[in-house]
């Protein structure tokens, strides 16, 4: 597996899809994905979404996905902390959940207005 | 050289650019592209002159205030036109861009009434004209730095106008970074490279202080 995090709007997918090439058909939108699309698709993205609906308490297990996916995430956590709970959990939720892909990744990249920069 | 600088807030990113403006500029004066948020603040400018002057000690800055595109545009046609000092040399040895998150929320927010002007604001066709006349800007020196902040990773949902905002300055970070020759993000003082090759960047104080991971 190999994961690409980033900020917001700085074309972590666009930088994937010219990297390891991949179409519409082979990349899954984890915000509105089903299951079974996850599991099947070559790169999965906007994992973020997924966390945000499915944490619970700070914590969320990750959708099956393909041993060789290509798995973009939000960077996050960076700003003020937020008032609301919910906020603050799924910032929570979404770290912990990219250090554990951080761990188990063959490689991690980073991605700063397109420019993307290899950190395992 | 073209040189973007990217970092978090307070992260050292500003005084990194200005050193290595100055490293660039190889005597001559920096011109220094300010774009302030508060422009109401004249205590700021002020501060901010007397600090650059005092930290370089030797480069000379002469400071431009650009608040919009046209603003922009009005400058790099002026140097255009005289782009030579009556010595012959070129008047500007680099161009301080600093910093382009505070220009995107003037040239957005600044001028259109808020918020009913904003309704049909395109941030791919804006990117485009803004990349387009920032890059004038900092081709009036043969070297130039530009810095800007690091806003995309709180993870919040934002309203819809702020999540336009980040689109537009990220598409038009995007755009500049692809055109410049190097790029580094500053983390707490230390300039880590994303773009270009470590004996391209700028020495300073005597070191080619860039890291590699």
């Amino acid at each position: 597996m190999k994961f690409i995090t980033g900020g917001a709007f700085q074309g972590k997918l666009e930088y994937a899809e010219k990297k390891y090439g991949a179409d519409d058909d082979s990349s899954a939108d984890a915000a509105v994905s089903s299951a079974e699309q996850m599991a099947a698709a070559k790169i999965v993205y906007n994992l973020q979404d997924y966390i945000r609906e499915h944490q619970s308490g700070g914590q969320c297990a990750l959708p099956v996905m393909r041993p060789d996916a290509i798995v973009i995430c939000d960077e996050v956590g960076s700003g003020v902390i937020p008032v609301e709970k919910s906020e603050r959990e799924f910032r929570e939720a979404a770290g912990r959940a990219c250090c554990e892909l951080a761990r188990n990744a063959e490689s991690v990249e980073i991605v700063r207005f397109g420019l993307a920069r290899r950190i395992k | 050289m073209k040189l973007f600088v990217t970092g978090g807030s307070a992260s050292g990113k500003s005084e990194y650019a200005g050193k290595a403006a100055e490293t660039l500029s190889g005597g001559l004066p920096v011109l220094y592209i300010a774009t302030l948020a508060d422009r109401s603040s004249e205590s700021v400018k002020r501060v901010m002159r007397h600090e650059m002057l005092r930290k370089s000690g030797r480069t000379e800055y002469v400071i431009a205030e650009c608040f919009s595109a046209d603003d922009l545009c009005r400058i790099a046609e002026r140097e255009a036109a005289g782009s030579m000092a009556e010595s012959g040399r070129p008047r500007f040895g680099a161009v301080l861009f600093d910093s382009l998150d505070g220009f995107t929320a003037d040239e957005m927010f600044g001028t259109a009434p808020f918020p009913s002007g904003l309704e049909n604001f395109d941030p791919e066709v804006s990117a485009e004209r803004t990349s387009d006349a920032v890059l004038r800007t900092l081709n009036i020196a043969e070297h130039a730095v530009i810095v800007t902040d690091d806003i995309f990773r709180g993870g919040s949902e934002y309203g819809e106008l702020t999540e336009k905002y980040m689109k537009y300055t990220a598409l038009t970070g995007r755009r500049l970074a692809d055109m410049c020759d190097a790029a580094a993000e500053v983390i707490y003082g230390v300039p880590v490279i994303l773009k270009g090759r470590q004996d391209e960047f700028p020495e300073i104080d005597g070191d080619n202080a860039v890291t590699l991971y």
